[in-house]
C-alpha cells in the first residue's frame, strides 16, 4: 500500500490558493523525483530508514474527520490560565481560544488552513524557506501538510503567559504532516509550548511536523517542544529557527514517548549579537529509540550559541545525539557551546553522541563535549550511609542529574510536570 | 559502663582479594567516645567502610553486632535506619542534589514518621549554625565546589540532623585549621549523650584536646594493637608512629598494606 497513491496531490490542493497550490505541486513533483534513502547516508546510517516510509502510513485525506478529543486535562501544561490555545487531534485544529489581551495586541494564533485564507501575505513568503522540500519527508510535508498552527506576535508585544498547542494522534497507521510558522516581530517577548501527545495506539503511526521559527531584532522567545507519544507512534520532527540581530531563543525539547523519535533543531544565527540557548531532556525506555540531531549555525559575527541536552537511558533503550556546530566565514568574535551528557541506568541501554565541529573563522571560541556515565556506586553508598533505600537514591541522583535543564524551566506547571514524568520513567511505568 | 552497642570480633575483611583487615576486635558502649588511631594506610577507613557496608569491602571472618544484631548482610541503609552513622573522610559530591532535599530524605529515611517541613527548617537551621556553616548552604549542591573544611563540617551537619545511636567520624578533623576542628569538637560535646556511642578515628591528638575520650585504641596492620585511656594519645604523640609501629613489632611495610592516600 502506498501512502499518497490512494490519495491525489489534487486532494491536498483543492481548496488551496494559487501559490500554495504551486507550492504543493513543486514539492509532490521534488517527492517523487528524490531517491528514498538506502540507509548508507551520513543522516540515516545509524537509523532503520525503511521503517520510515511514508508508504508504510496511511495518509489522512484533508477533509477526514478528526478522532476522539484528548483528554484536555492531561494534555494542559501550565493548568493555569494561556496566552492562547490550539488543540489538533489527527492534524485537525478541534479548538482555538486566544486571549483579550493578546489579540488586542495584535497578536495572531489560529491553524494553519485559516492562515492560508486570511493571513496568506504573512505566510507565503515563509512557509517551506526554512525547512524546504530537502528530502523526501520535508517534500512531502510540504505537497500534503496539513493542520499545524501559525502563530504571528507584533513588534514590541510581550506576553507573560504561554502560548500552547497541543498535537494528539488517535487516528492508527496514520501518517501526519501538521506544520507550523512562527513569525516574532522585533523586540517582542513570548514563550510558546508545542505538546506532543497521545495514548498508545496498535499500528506503526507516524508523526512529522515541522516548524519553521521566523525571530526579530531583539525579540525573546522562549519554545518547548514535549513529545510524550504513546507506544506505537513514531516521532520525526524538523525545527528551525533563524534569528536576527540581536534576538534571543531559548529552546528546550523534552522527548519521552513513542518508539522511535528523531528531533532535528536547527538554529541560524543570521544577525549580529543572536543567542541562542539550546536545552534537551529526554528519557528512554523499553526499547524506545531517541535521536536528537542539533545546529548551531552561526552566520553572523559576535553570535552565541550553548547547547545542553541531558538524558538518561534505561531497558534496552538507545538515544543518539549527532550535533554540528558550523561557524561561517563572517562569523568572528561568537562563542559556541555544545554539551551532551547521558546517564545510562541500565548495562543494555546504549547512548551515541557524536559531536561534530565545522570551523571557517578562527576568531570564535568553541567547545564540545559529550559523555556517557551511571549511576555510581560511591554515590548509593553515600546516601545509603544516610539512610536513603536505592529506589529513593537513584531518583534523587537522576533528578540531580537533569537538575541543570530542569532549573531553565521557568514556566509555571511545567516544572512538575517534568519531575511526574522523570518518576514516572523510574517507576518503570509509561510516562 | 553499660553494655556495648557496637561490638566488632575478629573482623577480617579484604578488598580485591587483598586481606586489609585482619583481626579487629572492639566494644564501643553507648554514652562513650572512643579514639581510634593508627598511621596512614593502617586500615582506619577500611574499617569505617566496612561498618557501613561498603559494597567494595568483602568481610571475610568474623562479626560486627550493634544493638545486638549481626549487620553483616545489610545494606548501608538498613544500617543507618538501625542507628548508625558514618562522618566520610572523603565526602562524596552529588552533583545537582540540594542539601536541604538531601537531608530531607535522609531525615525522612530514618525517622518513623516524616519531619514536618516546618521543624525540618528550624532544625537545619539550628544545625547549621551549630557547625559554623552559612544557611545558604541548604541550597547548594550536596558537597558540590565545598572546600574540604566545609565537607566536614557537613558532616557533622547531617550528624547533628540524623540523631544516631553510633557516630563514626572518619578523620574529620584532618584539613581542618584549628578552629574548624574546634568547631567539630563542639559539636561532638553538643551532641554527646547517654544515648550516642562516638567512635572517632584520627591520625592527630589536636582534636582529643576538645573532646576527651573515654578510649583510645591503636589500630596497626588491620587489627587493635592496644587500647588505653587518654594517656595512650598522649603517649602516641610523644614517640610518633614509627616508634609505635617498632613496639609491635612492624616494618612500615606491615603496618601499611600499600602507599595510602593522602589525608
Ligand atoms: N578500595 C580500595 N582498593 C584498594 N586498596 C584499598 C582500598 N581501600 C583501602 N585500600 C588499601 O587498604 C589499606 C588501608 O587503607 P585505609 O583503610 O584507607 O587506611 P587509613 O584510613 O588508616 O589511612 C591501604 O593500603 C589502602 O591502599
Ligand atoms: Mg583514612
Amino acid at each position: 500500500m502506498s501512502a499518497i497513491t490512494e490519495l491525489s496531490i489534487e486532494d491536498f490542493v483543492a481548496g488551496s490558493p494559487d501559490w500554495l497550490a504551486e507550492l504543493r505541486r513543486g514539492a509532490w513533483k521534488r517527492y517523487g523525483e528524490l531517491p528514498y534513502p538506502e540507509g548508507r547516508e551520513e543522516v540515516w546510517r545509524f537509523t532503520d530508514v525503511k521503517a520510515l516510509h511514508p508508504d508504510n502510513f496511511r495518509l489522512l485525506p484533508p477533509d477526514a474527520a478528526p478522532g476522539a478529543t484528548p483528554r484536555l486535562e492531561a494534555l494542559d501544561l501550565a493548568g493555569v490560565s494561556s496566552a492562547g490555545r490550539l488543540v489538533h487531534v489527527d492534524g485537525s485544529t478541534v479548538e482555538r481560544q486566544l486571549s483579550d489581551e493578546a489579540r488586542s495586541k495584535g497578536v495572531i494564533l489560529c491553524d494553519l488552513e485559516t492562515a492560508v485564507r486570511e493571513h496568506a501575505e504573512l505566510l507565503r513568503p515563509r512557509l517551506g524557506s526554512l525547512v524546504g522540500a530537502d528530502d523526501p519527508h520535508t517534500a512531502l510535508s510540504l505537497a500534503a501538510h496539513h493542520g499545524g498552527t501559525f502563530v504571528y506576535v507584533p513588534k514590541g508585544v510581550e506576553l507573560k503567559e504561554p502560548f500552547q498547542a497541543l498535537h494528539w494522534l488517535s487516528a492508527s497507521g496514520a501518517l501526519v504532516l501538521p506544520r507550523t510558522v512562527v513569525i516574532i516581530e522585533d523586540g517582542a517577548n513570548v514563550v510558546f509550548n508545542d505538546v506532543y501527545d497521545s495514548d498508545a495506539i496498535d499500528t506503526p503511526t507516524l508523526a512529522a511536523p515541522v516548524t519553521e521559527m521566523f525571530i526579530g531584532a531583539n525579540a525573546r522567545v522562549g519554545w518547548v517542544t514535549w513529545q510524550d507519544w504513546g507506544a506505537g507512534c513514531k516521532h520525526l520532527a524538523h525545527v528551525r529557527a533563524h534569528l536576527d540581530r540581536d534576538a534571543l531563543l531559548n529552546t528546550l525539547v523534552v522527548t519521552l514517548g513513542g518508539d522511535f523519535s528523531r528531533t532535528w533543531k536547527e538554529c541560524t544565527l543570521a544577525g549580529e549579537g543572536a543567542q541562542s540557548y539550546m536545552y534537551g531532556l529526554y528519557f528512554s525506555h523499553g526499547d524506545q529509540r531517541f535521536e536528537h540531531w542539533t545546529l548551531q549555525d552561526h552566520v553572523a559575527p559576535n553570535t552565541t550559541s550553548d547547547l545542553l541536552y541531558k538524558g538518561a537511558l534505561s531497558d534496552t533503550s538507545q538515544a543518539l545525539y549527532y550535533g554540528t556546530i558550523h561557524i561561517r566565514p563572517n562569523a568572528r568574535k561568537s562563542n559556541a557551546y555544545q554539551a551532551n551528557r547521558n546517564l545510562a541506568l541500565s548495562s543494555h541501554a546504549r547512548a551515541l553522541p557524536n559531536p561534530q565541529l565545522e570551523i571557517e573563522n578562527n576568531d570564535v571560541r568553541c567547545t564540545h563535549g559529550a559523555t556517557v556515565g551511571k549511576i555510581s556506586d560511591e554515590h548509593l553508598f553515600y546516601l545509603g550511609s544516610r539512610g536513603i533505600p536505592p529506589e529513593e537514591a537513584r531518583r534523587l541522583i537522576v533528578f540531580g542529574f537533569f537538575n541543570q535543564v530542569l532549573e531553565q524551566v521557568t514556566w509555571s506547571g511545567m516544572h512538575e510536570r517534568l519531575a511526574d514524568a522523570i518518576r514516572a520513567k523510574m517507576e518503570g511505568q509509561q510516562a | 559502663m553499660s553494655d556495648p552497642i557496637l561490638v566488632i570480633r575478629d573482623l577480617h575483611a579484604s578488598v580485591d582479594g587483598k586481606p586489609i583487615l585482619r583481626g579487629v576486635d572492639l566494644d564501643i558502649p553507648k554514652g562513650e567516645v572512643h579514639a581510634i588511631m593508627g598511621p596512614n594506610g593502617s586500615g582506619k577507613s577500611t574499617l569505617a567502610s566496612v561498618l557501613m557496608g561498603h559494597p567494595s569491602y568483602e568481610v571475610t571472618e568474623g562479626t560486627i553486632k550493634f544493638k545486638g544484631q549481626e549487620v553483616i548482610g545489610m545494606a548501608p541503609d538498613e544500617r543507618a535506619r538501625l542507628g548508625m552513622f558514618l562522618a566520610f573522610q572523603y565526602p562524596t559530591e552529588i552533583p545537582g542534589v540540594p542539601l536541604s532535599a538531601f537531608l530531607r530524605s535522609a531525615v525522612n529515611s530514618v525517622r518513623e514518621e516524616d519531619i514536618s517541613p516546618r521543624e525540618f527548617i528550624q532544625q537545619l537551621r539550628t544545625d547549621l549554625e551549630l557547625v559554623g556553616l552559612d544557611q545558604s548552604f541548604g541550597r547548594r549542591n550536596l558537597n558540590e565546589g565545598f572546600s574540604g573544611g566545609e565537607k566536614k563540617r557537613a558532616e557533622i551537619l547531617q550528624l547533628a540532623l540524623l540523631k544516631p545511636e553510633l557516630a563514626i567520624l572518619d578523620e574529620t578533623d584532618s584539613g581542618l585549621d584549628i578552629d574548624g576542628v574546634r568547631i567539630v569538637a563542639e559539636a561532638v560535646n553538643r551532641l554527646k549523650s547517654p544515648e550516642i556511642g562516638f567512635c572517632i578515628i584520627t591520625h592527630y591528638t589536636r582534636i582529643l584536646n576538645f573532646t576527651s575520650p573515654d578510649v583510645v585504641h591503636i589500630l596497626l596492620g588491620g587489627r587493635v594493637v592496644k587500647s588505653g585511656g587518654r594517656e595512650l594519645a598522649d603517649h602516641l604523640e610523644e614517640v610518633g608512629y614509627d616508634a609505635v609501629k617498632k613496639e609491635f613489632g612492624y616494618t612500615s611495610d606491615e603496618a601499611e598494606v600499600e602507599e595510602a592516600p593522602q589525608s
